[in-house]
């Protein structure tokens, strides 16, 4: 007995040293499961409210920059709403129609924080569980996907940025309609690559993609990027496509979480494994 | 002793703010992150005890972790450096022995001293921190790249923070 507490108390160092490892892996693991606990949203509600106050400040550098993207999406807006249109048939519809029914809402919010350059990047943004915000919400701007939404706390959430190595998300080629699917597994933040593209689909450099409207997160129709380069390793069936992301990263200011109003309705059709 | 405390507790500080609001948003490419936070516990004084070592280093990853919204991957290779760190000075010759009141920096114990401690420090840090944010050693040659490019600029600027605050004193 007194051997092996005396033992004990000689490699204290280093078992002191695997406890606080031990519970740096349980936060690692907690975060990467995808478990919202409720340290790091009581956490997150505290240090987003410091990094607040710092966005208010480097928030006028980028202000110009904001402007004109709102200009731009304003234009666009308002080029879509019915007083622009004129009736030239009884085939246009309008939005009050009853053959539409709204699915898709929008939350405005801010980012008060983002990185690009990890391999596992995330945004903080100013909106939360207050404003409807909710676990794996989609975010997007005028330019396209931003992310997905990981963490809410009361009043900020957490969004894993669509430059995240795990992050997998089916993207269409807007000219032909073939799926496959997006991952950020290169360095830059503009760059990505789509997958599962098969090799007898005919491809352009330039071809746009967009977000296939197969998942639960986005409305079919948003920007991921557009084609830069693609060729067919030998012996492949698929090819290796380069991709050039639409969304600036480098410059995020105001996004938009989109709320799927139809979301539960399609929750409740998933087979159980899905859960 | 209290004014030790009172010093490690505002670096401790000082380097939290600045790698989270100034370092964090700096963008060296897309290979490059600096992080200086790492200079605390390289700083902390040669006759601290084990645990306070450790704690100090965990809660200064731990720190990092809370604002950079990555789980705890910096506390995870801090805690390692720190525990890394009475090996290192045990097999790192000086000029000088460890005397008590002797600061671990380039002031007391001399620059190339200081190179080879601070290094491989920074190295056993960045190489924990980079393969735990992949978790995987698939692309090892991409991580590797980051490994070596972010320890060399945060070695740099480790250097330069010891060379701009604690002035090498004209004694010799």
């Amino acid at each position: 007995m007194r051997n092996i507490l005396d033992f004990l108390l000689r490699i204290r160092f280093f078992l002191l040293f695997a406890l606080l490892e031990v519970i740096a892996m349980i936060f690692v693991f907690r975060h990467n499961g995808y478990q919202q606990s409720v340290m790091l949203s009581a956490s997150s509600s505290f240090t987003g409210r410091i990094q607040e106050r710092f966005n208010n400040v480097v928030y006028y550098f980028s202000l110009r920059q904001a402007n004109d993207f709102l200009m731009e999406e304003n234009a666009r807006l308002r080029a879509s709403i019915p007083e622009s249109f004129v009736q030239n048939s009884r085939q246009v519809f309008f939005e009050s129609d009853t053959l539409y029914r709204q699915r898709y809402t929008y939350v405005p919010a801010r980012v008060i924080r983002s990185t690009f350059d990890r391999r596992s990047n995330y945004l903080v943004i100013d909106k939360g569980s207050k404003d409807g915000i909710e676990k794996d919400m989609g975010v997007i701007t005028s330019n396209g996907v931003v992310g997905i939404v990981h963490s809410v706390s009361a009043h900020y959430a957490s969004v894993i940025s669509l430059l995240h190595k795990d992050i997998r998300i089916s993207g269409r080629i807007l000219r032909n309609g073939y799926v496959g699917t997006f991952r950020w597994d290169k360095a830059l933040p503009e760059e990505a690559s789509l997958n599962e593209i098969p090799a007898h689909v005919d491809l352009v450099a330039g071809d746009t993609v967009v977000t296939s409207g197969y998942s639960l997160m986005f409305p079919a129709g948003i920007p991921l990027g557009m084609v830069q380069d693609f060729h067919l390793p030998e012996g492949d069936y698929f090819y290796e496509i380069t991709l050039r992301i639409s969304t600036p990263f480098r410059q995020l200011s105001h996004v938009y979480v989109v709320k799927d109003l139809a979301r539960e309705e399609l929750n409740r059709l998933n087979l159980p494994e899905n859960e | 002793m209290n004014n030790t405390i009172l010093n490690n507790s505002l670096r401790f500080i000082a380097l939290l703010l600045v790698q989270v609001f100034v370092l964090d948003n700096i963008h060296l490419s897309g290979y490059i992150n600096p992080y200086l936070y790492v200079l605390f516990v390289l700083l902390l004084p040669f006759e601290i005890p084990g645990w306070a070592l450790l704690i100090s280093a965990f809660a200064m990853g731990f720190g990092v972790d809370m604002f950079s919204g990555t789980g705890g991957i910096h506390a995870a290779a801090t805690t390692l450096m720190a525990f890394t760190r009475p090996f290192v000075t045990r097999f790192v010759a000086s000029r000088r022995e460890y005397e008590p009141g002797i600061q671990p920096g380039i002031a007391d114990l001399g620059l190339r001293w200081f190179i080879t401690y601070a290094g491989s420090l920074i190295l056993v840090h960045h190489t924990a921190l980079f393969l735990l944010e992949v978790f995987s050693f698939a692309g090892f040659y991409d991580t590797f790249q980051r490994i070596v490019l972010s320890s060399l600029v945060s070695f740099g600027m480790v250097l330069l923070v010891q060379y701009l605050f604690y002035p090498v004193r004209a004694k010799r």
